[in-house]
């Protein structure tokens, strides 16, 4: 009889299958507190054919699939749920299809990192960029996007999932589909509407509704003058009420808060880092740009004046230019702004990181930066806030990250510690996201039952056979 | 030759200071002085201490040779070169106290916080 590896191979290649313990021991775990389970194999397609009998066997064998870009999802979102899970690493499909000048999009594989984005744009397409998060470069464009994650356009632009024009996905019965405007040609990814909008059968889900194979992404044009600051803030109140008036002003790009605690681990102190009375609570960086120098002149001019303004209540509140952040702190500044996601690696000091993380009405932000702060002081971490104002103000995010040691009283006391900032999360309506299965479940016990209702029957319609990621967000 | 402070204002110092000690020179001129100054920021006082090198403390020492008081926002413009000390110092925004009777101290402190700044 001819074993299920087998079976696999004869898709993929012998190469591209493994049931070795090192591999099952790697694809069972992340860097969070969330329980690993090993998968029976781990499987590498390169093409969206390959995937396509690859959920085809999966339906007939009734074997669950775990969708897999690189693991780094801070949420277990890639453990798998249920026992002899197989994972689909989606690696090898790493090919930029292609760069759409004048419709200002790209055509990416799962594989594509933000890494091979950055250095392909600045090669081939210099006057375009794309958005940037914190993730290490060799994370995947395409799994953030699908997690409605964040980047450093998203003050401005709000979640990744907005910069979707569309996407091919294999729906968990094996047939390739496509939604947005490229349902008419390949060269015709401009955009998703006006149409039924579909491309939120697969933002959202962590995987169970699909693989997906093929990713048109929105491109912006590079603005020719560019400045960052670097802005010193005290209070939690304070520190989001000028947030707010900077990005209702529309003058930022870019605008990430962050703990003190962060910037000095920027700087390079070594950990744990200590929150010392005196300093300042928050740095944010700013990204302000335009088209002429006279445009980029003014909005600095009013950054400044509202900054100034602030000062009546906060006098500390200090704008710096970012030219005396690298002169003062470190060469590397530029980085910071320039190319976030290589520029975080402190976030991974330890082998453990986990964070809870959510989009919140921006009226209960700074209540639930100042009542999390006291949570995370009360359980002695470092304190390591990140808050962006989303999609010029009408949205924020807020997370707590931690970086810990993997020992079992640091796994237990973290837990907790992320149990306690989610009740606070959910007490202030915010909703969690890249949720790790616990976390969804308490979001389920909060929210309307009927959307929870949908939610399911829409994933059992797509998977009637169950294969699909099955226990993902607590279904 | 120096400690890492824990506070933001200590570090930095410690590090611009420690770029400039990398002269031999300097290092062994600095090794040389003995004084103790407070920079007294709008943020928190740190302490520098020299004695065969230095050290820094956050809070002000209480027998200071001298302190030196001056805003954040302004060591940021002497960074930028948008004032010099003598000009902060002449407009008031820098503030020394002990200069009189330690003139010597103060001219190796502003010297070696003149360099440190513009790196
Ligand atoms: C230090 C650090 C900083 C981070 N900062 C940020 C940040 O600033 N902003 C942000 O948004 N995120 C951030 N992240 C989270 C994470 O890196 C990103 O969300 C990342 O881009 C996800 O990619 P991944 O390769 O890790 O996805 P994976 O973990 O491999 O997958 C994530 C989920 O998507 C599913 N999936 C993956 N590929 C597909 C596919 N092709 N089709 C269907 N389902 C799929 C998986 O099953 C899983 O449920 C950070 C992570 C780290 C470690």
């Amino acid at each position: 009889m001819v074993s299920l590896k087998e079976k696999f191979e004869r898709i993929v290649g012998a190469d591209h299958v493994s049931d070795g313990a090192a591999e099952r021991y790697v694809y069972s775990r992340d860097m969070t507190e969330n329980p690993p389970r090993e998968p029976q194999l781990v499987v590498m397609p390169s093409t969206a054919e390959e995937v396509q009998k690859i959920v085809r066997l999966a339906n007939e064998e009734r074997v669950p699939l775990v969708p897999f870009a690189t693991g780094q999802s801070v949420g277990g979102l890639t453990i798998p749920q249920v026992d002899d899970a197989v994972i689909v690493d989606l690696k090898r499909m790493n090919k930029i299809l292609n760069v759409d000048e004048e419709g200002m999009y790209m055509v990416i594989e799962p594989g594509v990192t933000f890494g091979h984005v950055r250095k392909y744009l600045d090669e081939s397409h210099p006057d375009l960029r794309y958005t940037y998060a914190i993730s290490s470069p060799f994370t995947s464009v395409i799994a953030n996007a699908l997690l409605q994650g964040l980047c450093d356009l998203s003050t401005r632009y709000g979640s990744m999932a907005e910069f979707i024009n569309g996407l091919e996905a294999v729906l968990p019965t094996g047939e390739i589909v496509r939604v947005g405007s490229g349902i008419l040609g390949d060269d015709n990814w401009f955009g998703r509407y006006p149409l039924p909008d579909l491309v939120g059968l697969f933002t959202g889900w962590q995987g169970m509704t699909g693989i997906v194979t093929k990713m048109a992404l929105q491109l912006w044009p590079k603005k020719p003058f560019t400045r960052h600051f670097a802005l010193f803030t005290f209070g939690e109140f304070m520190t989001t009420d000028l947030l707010k008036q900077i990005v209702r002003a529309d003058l930022a790009e870019d605008a990430g808060a962050l703990s003190f605690s962060v910037v000095k681990a920027l700087i390079g102190m070594p950990a744990p880092i200590e929150a010392i009375e005196g300093e300042p609570d928050y740095g944010t960086f700013l990204t302000l740009s335009g088209i002429t120098s006279l445009e980029l002149d003014e909005k600095v001019r009013v950054l400044k004046r509202i900054v100034d303004r602030s000062k009546a209540e906060e006098p500390k509140n200090l704008l710096i230019p970012f030219e005396a952040v690298a002169r003062l702190m470190s060469e590397e500044a530029y980085g910071w702004v320039d190319f976030p996601s290589d520029s975080f690696k402190q976030l991974t000091e330890y082998d453990g990181l986990t964070w809870m993380g959510t989009y919140i009405h921006p009226k209960n932000w700074g209540e639930a930066l100042f009542k999390g702060r006291k949570i995370v002081e009360k359980y002695g971490y470092e304190l390591m806030a990140f808050l962006k104002p989303m999609k010029g103000m009408h949205f924020c995010e807020f997370k707590f990250i931690i970086r810990f040691k993997r020992d079992d009283e640091n796994l237990k006391r973290v837990h907790q510690c992320n149990n306690e900032l989610l009740d606070l999360a959910l007490d202030l309506k915010a909703i969690p996201y890249k949720t790790p299965v616990w976390s969804a479940k308490k979001l389920h016990e909060r929210a309307d039952p009927n959307f929870i209702e949908l939610v399911r029957r829409i994933r059992d319609l797509l998977d009637p056979n169950g294969i699909m990621n099955p226990g993902r967000w607590g279904l | 030759m120096l400690d890492e402070p824990k506070d933001f204002i200590g570090y930095l110092m410690s590090q611009l200071i420690n770029r400039q000690l990398e002269d031999p020179n300097l290092e062994s001129r600095v090794k040389g002085w003995k004084m103790t100054v407070v920079l007294a920021t709008d943020y928190y006082p740190v302490t520098l201490t020299f004695n065969k090198g230095v050290r820094f403390a956050k809070g002000a020492a209480s027998d200071a040779t001298l302190t030196v008081e001056m805003s954040f926002g302004t060591i940021i413009r002497l960074v930028m070169e948008e004032t010099s000390t003598i000009k902060a110092f002449l407009k008031g925004e820098i503030k020394a106290k002990g200069m009189f009777r330690h003139p010597m101290a103060m001219k190796r402190f502003y010297g070696l916080l003149n360099a440190a700044l513009k790196g």
